[in-house]
């Protein structure tokens, strides 16, 4: 199995293209916090790198098109190469093939979230100071809990993207779909509480921000609470995971 | 010695929407054979290889390859075999080199050494570590060879093997083939349309039509066979009169007589003929016999 997962991490941090989103991904990081810091020094403020590294997670969201473009290819690609033909004879079966790659999704998309943590930690030393540490350190145990979050987050939508670019092979279709759901998923249910149309709180996202259930935040629908929101989220999983085994493990290979 | 025979296919069906592709299909290989897949585009000719190795799976019958079933005991069915699909097909973006360790590690006891003396055999040493989107056809093909021969299988499965090859590497191929055979008792089963190929390399053919296996036939004894040879002359009529009193079967044909004998009757043909002023200018033997049969098969079915 371990042997599996290296080969896809392989395939991928080999291909150029993918090279060039994870520099994106890092160049990225860097310019956010240097936006930063030149909107907040000509306003005269000072800020220290852990106001930064708070301010950082409102961009959290990022990650996820980073991850959904690598989800939504990776079994795709598979096909689109002819490459799936000499893939499954091989003594693995599809089950454990599947799961190799959706294990290195998983994986990259938690270094993401590391890389993303690291590097504004670093932007945030070398472009902001070290002011008034004593009062932010204690709104850093929030961090934790917003990482944790987007961590969900990020894993429900490559889990997305992952299925439907399993089940129809086509990774535009896959990126195109999970993308433009991640753009306007929360907009929509967010519609739907506003007039108070009760079924939206059975969609995906309204359930994918668990932070709404910490204290000093107020549930998208009245009633709303963690569990609730755990089971509608590993329902969504399940009905994902299902199909996308179901499907690639009976399917006539004919590429 | 092996108590079973290496690949046994048991009334293979397979149905895809309304269109039946295969049907019934019945066959056994033992070890060491090298047959032949003949069968034009369409004919379920790749299907029939996809189900082999799992790609497609049948909607009845079994394949049990090496006495295990290729359903239930998949990967230790498959790990005796090796394949070709259509055209050999890697990512374009890793090294020949890196292809391969893909594919090795997926089987865990396959040394360095066999992946350097695979690619020595398939002599790609020079291009390993180039791109294999840099690669020529017949390179490609050379590398769809070496990745199907890694873990050194028993059953070998080659789809259009010598497609892309310049003539020096189809006899290259050729020759790798049967020492395969030969020395490590690899049975090989391979798709072609080229019938001299087939008639070459192969123990036995299998003609396939409109999903249904048309004829088995063996070549084992080549050479003691009855064989069609053509004598080129002019009397012909005279010529047929004398042969047939000497107990040939003899056809007319343009400019001289067609006759079926054993390669060891065709001295004493000359003879008669000579004998009796009747002067050969040429003796052909019509190798076609496959060709022959393949072509009749089609024609008959293809009114239909």
């Amino acid at each position: 199995m371990i042997k599996l997962i290296r080969n896809e991490h392989i395939k991928i941090f080999s291909k150029r293209s993918n090279r060039i989103l994870f520099l994106s991904f890092g160049i990225l990081c860097l310019l956010l916090a240097l936006i930063m810091k030149n909107l907040l020094s000509s306003s005269g403020n000072n800020e220290s790198f852990i106001d930064y590294l708070l301010f950082s997670t409102n961009f959290l969201f990022l990650i996820q098109f980073f991850l959904i473009i690598i989800a939504g290819s990776i079994v795709s690609n598979e096909y689109d190469w002819g490459t799936v033909k000499l893939l499954l004879i091989r003594p693995a079966r599809r089950s454990k093939i599947l799961l190799a790659k959706y294990i290195t999704v998983l994986l990259i998309g938690f270094c993401l979230l590391l890389i993303y943590l690291i590097l504004a930690l670093l932007f945030g030393m070398l472009l902001f100071g070290f002011f008034d540490l004593a009062s932010d350190f204690e709104m850093i145990n929030k961090l934790p809990l917003i990482y944790l979050n987007s961590l969900v987050e990020v894993g429900v939508m490559a889990t997305l993207a992952f299925s439907i670019s399993t089940v129809f092979r086509s990774s535009v279709l896959a990126t195109g779909i999970a993308i433009s759901l991640v753009l306007t998923g929360r907009t929509f249910v967010e519609v739907l509480a506003h007039y108070k149309i009760d079924w939206g709180r059975y969609i995906l996202f309204a359930n994918t921000d668990l932070t709404q259930f910490t204290i000093g935040n107020r549930p998208l629908f009245e009633g709303m609470a963690l569990p609730f929101s755990i089971i509608i989220l590993c329902g969504y999983m399940l009905v994902f995971l299902v199909s996308a085994w179901f499907v690639f493990c009976r399917r006539d290979v004919t590429v | 010695m092996e108590q079973y025979p290496l690949l046994k296919l048991i009334e293979i069906s397979k149905r895809i929407g309304k269109h039946q592709i295969l049907s019934d299909i019945n066959l056994e290989i033992g070890h060491g054979e090298i047959v032949g897949l003949l069968g034009r585009n369409g004919s379920g000719k790749t299907t029939l290889i996809r189900t082999i190795v799992g790609l497609v799976k049948a909607n009845k019958g079994k394949v049990i390859i090496n006495g295990t079933n290729l359903n239930s005991d998949f990967e230790r069915a498959i790990q005796h075999v090796g394949a070709i699909v259509e055209n050999p097909e890697f990512y374009t973006y890793l090294t020949g080199y890196q292809n391969l360790q893909q594919y090795a590690s997926m089987y865990g006891n396959i040394s360095d050494e066999r992946v350097e003396d695979v690619i020595e055999l398939v002599n790609l040493v020079n291009a390993i570590d180039d791109k294999v989107g840099t690669y020529s056809l017949g390179m490609r093909q050379r590398l769809g060879i070496a990745q199907a021969i890694l873990h050194q299988p028993k059953l070998l499965i080659l789809d259009e093997p010598t497609n892309g090859l310049d003539p020096m590497g189809i006899r290259e191929f050729r020759s790798y083939v049967k020492t395969l055979c030969e020395k490590e008792n690899v049975s090989i089963i391979i798709a072609s349309h080229l019938l001299r190929e087939i008639e070459d390399l192969c123990d036995q053919v299998v003609i396939i039509q409109s999903g249904k296996i048309v004829q088995v036939k063996q070549f084992k004894h080549h050479d003691v066979s009855m064989k069609k040879v053509r004598f080129e002359l002019l009397q012909q009529e005279k010529a047929r009169s004398l042969l047939h009193k000497n107990g040939f079967s003899v056809e007319i044909s343009p400019n001289g007589v067609v006759l079926e004998l054993k390669k060891e009757q065709i001295p004493g043909a000359i003879r008669v003929l000579v004998n009796n002023g009747i002067d050969v200018f040429s003796v052909n033997s019509i190798q076609a016999s496959l060709e022959d049969a393949f072509f009749k098969i089609l024609g008959e079915t293809s009114h239909d």
